[in-house]
């Protein structure tokens, strides 16, 4: 799942390179949040909560 | 101070901070590589963020100064300090132990929020000079070669990031104490 977000940055840094700034900037946000997500389920599945 | 001229140290400010984050990716890879220091998940979401701050950095220098751009700097590296600082609250407590080495004292994650935050406080600063956002007839130095240069840099040390983090741990959840590589 984490190179997954690699490979989202790498898209983003193409869009960025190829001038095409709303897709980057959306794309990147999308990025943003998906790595988000990713330490949300790290950091919760360390507390062992019961929900 | 006339608007080029700010305009133009902006952007050499940008392309500075750009530079200096591509040192920490590349010192990240030295350390994983060199001295067998597989990075853990929080490890590699706060290359993640530092990547992310980059690419604000990036958008300024490719479609020019704007406070927007700013932003995504500043939340690249609030998320940074966030993933970073969660590290150090892990292995705070005496007697938790450490992750990895340390460089001076404080280990990488210590040393990543330290990065983090001042680059929250760098950018703030500079993102309130309103002069450089007025647009002026004579445009600024392009810094062509430069700029292709810094967004290789950085689109290579993605690459091998990427390409590391698949080989350590393939398609699914990163190990949270890794020893060895998957593939």
């Amino acid at each position: 799942m984490m190179a997954l977000a690699f490979l989202l940055l790498i898209l983003v840094i193409l869009l960025v390179w190829f001038g095409k700034r709303h897709a980057a900037i959306y794309l990147l946000l999308f990025t943003l949040v998906f790595s988000f997500a990713l330490f949300m389920h790290h950091f919760t599945t360390h507390l062992n909560l019961n929900l | 101070m006339t608007t080029i001229t700010v305009q133009t140290m902006e952007r050499v400010v940008n392309a500075l901070m750009i530079l200096a984050i591509a040192i920490l990716l590349c010192m990240s890879f030295i350390l994983q590589y060199g001295f067998n220091e597989l990075p853990c998940p929080l490890c590699l979401l706060q290359r993640v963020g530092f990547i992310i701050t980059s690419i604000g950095f990036m958008l300024n220098l490719r479609f020019g100064l704007r406070p927007s751009h700013y932003a995504i700097t500043l939340l690249g590296a609030l998320f940074t300090a966030f993933v970073a600082l969660r590290q150090v609250a892990l292995h705070v407590l005496p007697g938790t132990g450490a992750y990895g080495s340390s460089i001076f004292g404080f280990h990488l994650y210590t040393w990543s929020f330290i990065i983090a935050i001042g680059i929250v406080l760098f950018t703030t600063i500079i993102l309130g000079l309103d002069i450089q956002y007025i647009e002026s007839k004579k445009k600024p130095a392009a810094f062509t070669s430069v700029l292709h240069g810094l967004f290789a840099l950085i689109f290579i040390l993605t690459v091998g990031n990427f390409i590391s983090t698949l080989i350590e741990c393939g398609l699914g959840q990163c190990p949270d104490n890794p020893l060895h590589y998957l593939l």
